[in-house]
């Protein structure tokens, strides 16, 4: 009786054993397969659902300035007059004049 | 000066000019046209350069300064009239017209050859994207024209010479000595403009050279004028010599301009037989209660009998009426110059003197008036003969003695 009480218990032992060695193999070949690069590249690559909710702007909400201009002129002489590469463009061939005067003057 | 590209002469500054008190003015009401993109179209009754009549343009808002113009030297050149009515005939003024039209008046300079832009006759060309300035450029506009003699010598241009000490040291421009009160012109009379005491004052000379002397170097230098300070040539000479005359280094003389009108292209061109740099002390031909200097430095002018004969024969017969060395005043002032190295520097020193050897045969009855006839002589001389002991140095205090005041 006492001998198959012994054999019984020595088999349990072994059989949670065994389950034990089996999950702790399980699980160190888990946790080894994955790098952690691999789980960065994971964590991107997770597609974020958006949880706040922006409100929509009301008249009240103040709207950033934007970068104010020079007011442009609108006179056709400054348009021109103040842009180098039209003047450029635009002007007169010169005509070189040779000074004839000899000495000081 | 270098001249201006095109396109640098009419490029208007877009920050600064619209800005500007002038830029609140429309173009076209100063410069006339017609508002179009195509150029030739807006520059239909184009008034390039407005200031050429101040009267319309400028003086609505400058009444004071447009109403003197007609005594301003820059614009009405009187100064070549005041020379060359003196030596020409009045029968020959109308050749001599056409002359001065075709080879001086291009000394005229108007308000805006001053404030706003280069002269015409250096190219003209706006300075500062068509800004005003109050004060001229002391290079791109007064020396622009006024460079060959002070230009070169206030800036220190010649080989070995050094820049006038007032822009060497001070950094002083034109205007800081010659105003815009001296600029502009000047009525008549004081009272025309003044009310007060200084209403009273002496009328504006008609000669550079006549009157009071504006500027005048003792406005600053006041204990020189008043004799009260420590330097004894002050006390020995400053009443019989200009300042120039110690303080003035070599400056340039010219001799024969001839004028004519190019064969080849029509234009009229001058030439002159030389340049060179010369120091000369002669007598004082506008001696006066202001200037009551014995003896003022000269300047040879390119004058000759014959600088007209393009336009015809003997159009200067009165060519002696004045000196062909004038009066002058360098603008190359240095506090020590080889005048002040020692006594014996001037006296005795031929060199320095306008002496009748030193001039063109045909030109010595012109210049009578400044030639010296005998240079000071040597200190020792004068102390040989009234037994003077002189101390070393020339800035000490410890004058001369002489046998009368010795016990």
């Amino acid at each position: 009786m006492l001998k198959k009480t012994a054999i019984r218990s020595i088999c349990s032992i072994s059989i949670v054993t065994l389950v034990m060695l089996l999950a702790t193999a399980v699980l160190t070949t888990a946790c080894s397969g994955a790098s952690p690069a691999d789980a960065i590249v994971a964590m991107q690559s997770v597609d974020l659902e958006p949880t706040a909710v922006v409100p929509a702007p009301t008249e009240e909400t103040a709207v950033p300035p934007s970068p104010t201009t020079e007011p442009q002129p609108t006179d056709e002489c400054l348009i021109c007059h103040i842009d180098k590469d039209e003047l450029i463009q635009t002007a007169d061939p010169v005509e070189e004049v040779i000074s004839e005067n000899e000495g000081e003057g | 000066m270098a001249p201006l590209e095109p396109w640098e002469k009419v490029l208007v500054d877009s920050e600064t000019y619209p800005e500007s008190v002038h830029g609140q003015i429309p173009c076209q009401d100063c410069h006339g046209g017609v508002q179009s993109a195509d150029k030739q179209e807006a520059h239909t009754g184009l008034v390039a350069r407005p200031s050429d009549q101040p009267e319309i343009y400028c003086q609505e808002c400058h009444p004071d300064v447009v109403a003197l113009n007609e005594n301003n030297l820059h614009d009405n050149l009187a100064g070549y009239w005041t020379v060359l009515n003196q030596r020409t005939a009045p029968e020959d003024h109308e050749v001599i017209a056409e002359m001065f039209g075709n080879h001086c008046s291009s000394c005229h300079a108007t308000c805006g050859d001053c404030h706003v832009s280069q002269p015409a006759l250096v190219g003209g060309g706006l300075i500062e994207g068509h800004m005003f300035n109050e004060t001229p450029s002391l290079t791109r506009n007064c020396t622009a024209c006024h460079g060959s003699r002070v230009g070169n010598e206030y800036l220190g241009k010649h080989e070995d010479l050094q820049a006038d000490v007032h822009f060497r040291q001070g950094r002083m421009a034109c205007v800081d000595c010659h105003t815009g009160h001296e600029m502009h012109g000047q009525p008549a009379t004081c009272e025309e403009c003044h009310t007060g005491p200084e209403a009273q004052m002496v009328a504006p000379a008609n000669h550079r050279y006549d009157g009071v002397q504006s500027p005048r170097c003792e406005s600053c230098h006041i204990t020189a004028a008043i004799g009260q300070d420590d330097i004894e040539m002050h006390q020995v000479h400053g009443a019989d010599l200009s300042c120039q005359v110690c303080h003035s280094v070599a400056y340039t003389s010219c001799d024969g301009c001839h004028v004519a009108i190019s064969e080849t292209t029509g234009n009229p061109f001058f030439a002159t037989d030389g340049s060179y740099l010369d120091f000369k002390i002669g007598l004082n031909p506008l001696k006066s209660f202001d200037r009551p200097y014995n003896y003022v430095t000269l300047r040879h002018v390119p004058v000759a009998a014959d600088s007209f004969a393009f336009y015809g024969d003997n159009l200067l017969p009165n060519l002696n009426a004045l000196p062909t060395w004038v009066y002058t005043t360098p603008h190359n002032i240095q506090r020590e110059t080889p005048q002040t190295a020692s006594c014996d520097a001037c006296h005795g020193n031929a060199d320095l003197f306008l002496t009748v050897d030193q001039v063109y045969p045909n030109e010595v009855e012109a210049n009578r008036p400044v030639i010296v006839d005998r240079i000071p002589v040597p200190i020792a001389e004068i102390t040989a003969t009234m037994n003077i002991t002189v101390t070393s140095g020339l800035t000490t205090t410890n004058t001369l003695t002489t046998t009368e005041q010795t016990p």
